[in-house]
């Protein structure tokens, strides 16, 4: 063992990228990774205990509505919004009065009666675990097929980029629709076969995941490419490093931090393809609507009353923006010229 | 003439490719898409493999594709048809496909040609504005910019679609195809997000043009500097910019689906997506095809206009 061990020795010596980095608690002093950390874990909290904090359950009837709030009023105001005293004399078929305020909805009601506080608290639970889970599926197989492609160049290589542009033809609401549509039969299918179940969210994630994989891959690849033709790769080359610990060691480091950036600048897409399709009804759908999904079902309805449209959209925009900044820190830290 | 061989032979040779990533485009949404409503309507992946399931969804005068044997013959009659444009009837509009698209399409093609040209007359001369005259407009457009192109652009797109609720009153929704003024909301909210990140490679690229040694050259003999931004600067510049062109036009004319959506807007986006809810298999077939076409198209139409404006972009294969 100690011709390796010298190896090693050599390696961390000569070669000033790759040898292990130590890690301080004031590496993490970087603002746009605390800002996008500390947002994210807060909405991160509010999903994962959103059984505890929401009023209401989620819809458990097959046709999504909250059975406990079929009394409820339509578009009732959030509480900000409490319209005034209504002089009765004014009140015509012309001029209905406006919807009061009810105490049991803090933040109103939408277009199907349900209570807006539970349908922002689940939709992020689950717009969260649908968009993360995404985006590190994207991240992963990006990597990998980009290393592939950049690592053994020829035949393997354009065969990846020939998927990478034909999952990149397609325009992406429609590839995700076709990827939604087969991805649930298909694994709901198979495992009903194998005599299992699977949530919904994977499913979704999964097939949101088909077509982003394609831009991190091509930017993988450009950037292997670029650093196997670098001194320190060489050199580790010629000390005669097997090219799986060459990979993981030299060239992996220098991949990862710009692929997780392209990787989650796809979070908002995916969190609004998630609302289009669910609001058109393809593939399957997690238990309660998602964010984006709120969005767009207010829509036809809610001309007279954007605030509803306005509420998910803060919380999707603090989320991607939170991603982004998250995503940008995480690469300066790891970026191997940092040390 | 060498030159012109060149390019011709470039053309080709995207072209073919082009060609090759659609016929895989539409080979993998026949096999995965066909399995999938089959699988949907009940019927077990053996056999369906085995081609004992004729025919889609509620269809009853299906297309010919469907009704013949073996998937393989289904497989060839389809890619016979796709070649004549001709993907049977829709099972969920009751007429043939070409023709519901055709009737469909100029909504969608208007909205994204429209929008593309919103964006490119936003972002090019406030892009070149940027670079040109630097200081407090530069530092303004630039910010701007950046944000409008940092923010992503789905984001913008929601928080204009959200915001634009507000205005409601002054801009019908739903009307586009029968005012001109239902054009306006969709166009702006596709068109501010692309514009933004157009202005932005502008100024990148004349900004570095503008630092050339040629340029401090020319200025020293006395040359005007508009004569010099016209002459050469903004030539040179453009490659990048064209380049960059084609990719944004094949997002807006394929990029509508939100917004046809949000706005109630009856073209091919909002067409597709009824299709898939519905089950359309031929529809869904043909508008693969067309979505495809548009934007292996408008990719190629950037690469071939940047590439007569400036050969060093042609790109390799």
């Amino acid at each position: 063992m100690a011709g390796s061990s010298t190896l090693e020795a050599l390696e961390q010596q000569s070669l000033p990228s790759t040898s292990r980095r130590r890690w301080y608690l004031q590496d993490l002093r970087d603002p746009s990774f605390l800002i996008g950390l500390v947002i994210l874990l807060t909405l991160g909290a509010v999903g994962a205990l959103a059984p505890r904090i929401a009023p209401y359950d989620p819809p458990r009837t097959s046709d999504g509505v909250y059975f406990l709030n079929l009394l409820a009023p339509v578009h009732a105001p959030p509480f900000w919004a409490a319209p005034d005293e209504v002089d009765l004399q004014q009140v015509s078929i012309d001029n209905p009065p406006p919807t009061p305020y009810d105490p049991r909805f803090p933040l109103g009601t939408d277009s199907e009666r349900r209570d807006m506080l539970s349908l922002l608290v689940y939709g992020t639970r689950y717009s969260l675990a649908i968009g993360l889970l995404a985006v590190l599926l994207i991240w992963a197989v990006g990597v990998a097929l980009g290393v592939l492609a950049g690592w053994r160049r020829g035949k393997l290589e354009n065969l990846v980029l020939w998927l990478a542009d034909t999952a990149e033809s397609i325009p992406s609401f429609l590839a995700c629709a076709l990827f939604a549509a087969m991805v649930s039969e298909w694994v709901g299918r198979l495992l009903a076969d194998l005599g299992l179940y699977m949530e919904a969210i994977p499913v979704v994630a999964l097939s949101l995941a088909c077509v982003g994989w394609a831009s991190v891959a091509r930017l993988v690849r450009v950037q292997v490419i670029a650093t196997s033709g670098s001194e320190w790769v060489e050199a580790a080359r010629a000390l005669g490093v097997p090219s799986r610990r060459l990979i993981l060691r030299h060239v992996l480091p220098f991949v990862l931090g710009p692929a997780l950036v392209v990787a989650s600048a796809q979070f908002p897409t995916i969190l609004i393809i998630d609302g289009l399709l669910g609001a058109v009804g393809i593939g399957r759908r997690p238990p309660s609507i998602t964010l984006g999904h709120m969005i767009f079902q207010e829509f036809p309805s809610t001309v007279a009353a954007p605030i509803f449209i306005l509420m998910p959209t803060a919380v999707l925009i603090a989320i991607s923006l939170a991603a982004t900044a998250l995503a940008n820190g995480v690469q300066r830290l790891l970026s191997p010229e940092r040390r | 003439m060498a030159g012109g061989g060149a390019l011709l032979g470039y053309i080709i040779r995207r072209l073919l490719w082009g060609v090759l990533t659609l016929w895989l485009t539409v080979t993998l949404t026949f096999f995965a898409l066909g399995i999938t409503f089959r699988l949907a309507s009940g019927s077990s992946l053996l056999e369906v493999l085995r081609g004992q399931v004729p025919s889609v969804g509620p269809s009853q005068g299906g297309p010919a594709y469907e009704l013949q044997g073996s998937p393989l013959r289904q497989y060839v009659a389809f890619l016979w048809g796709t070649v004549r444009l001709d993907w049977g009837d829709s099972v969920s509009q009751g007429a043939p496909v070409r023709q519901v698209l055709l009737e469909r399409f100029p909504v969608t093609g208007k909205i994204g040609l429209i929008s593309f040209a919103l964006a490119v007359m936003l972002g090019v001369p406030l892009g070149i504005y940027a670079a040109v005259r630097g200081g407090v407009v530069d530092f303004a457009i630039s910010w701007t910019s950046a944000f409008v192109y940092s923010f992503p652009s789905p984001v913008l797109m929601t928080l204009l679609l959200a915001l634009s609720v507000y205005t409601v009153g002054i801009f019908p929704v739903g009307m586009a195809g029968a005012d001109w003024r239902g054009y306006l909301l969709p166009c702006l909210v596709l068109g501010l997000g692309a514009g933004g990140y157009i202005a932005r490679i502008t100024r990148a690229s004349v900004a570095d043009e503008l630092h050339r040694d040629y340029v401090r050259t020319a200025r020293a003999k006395g040359l005007h500097k508009l004569l010099i931004y016209r002459r050469h600067v903004l030539r040179n510049a453009l490659g990048p910019v064209l380049a960059a062109l084609g990719p944004t036009l094949g997002l807006l004319l394929a990029g509508s689906f939100p917004v046809e959506y949000a706005y109630e807007i009856y073209g091919t986006g909002r067409l597709l997506l009824d299709g898939f809810a519905q089950q359309d298999f031929p529809l869904i077939l043909g508008g693969v095809t067309l979505y495809t076409v548009l934007v292996l198209g408008s990719n190629l139409l950037g690469e071939v206009v940047a590439s007569l404006i400036d050969p060093r972009l042609r790109a390799g294969g």
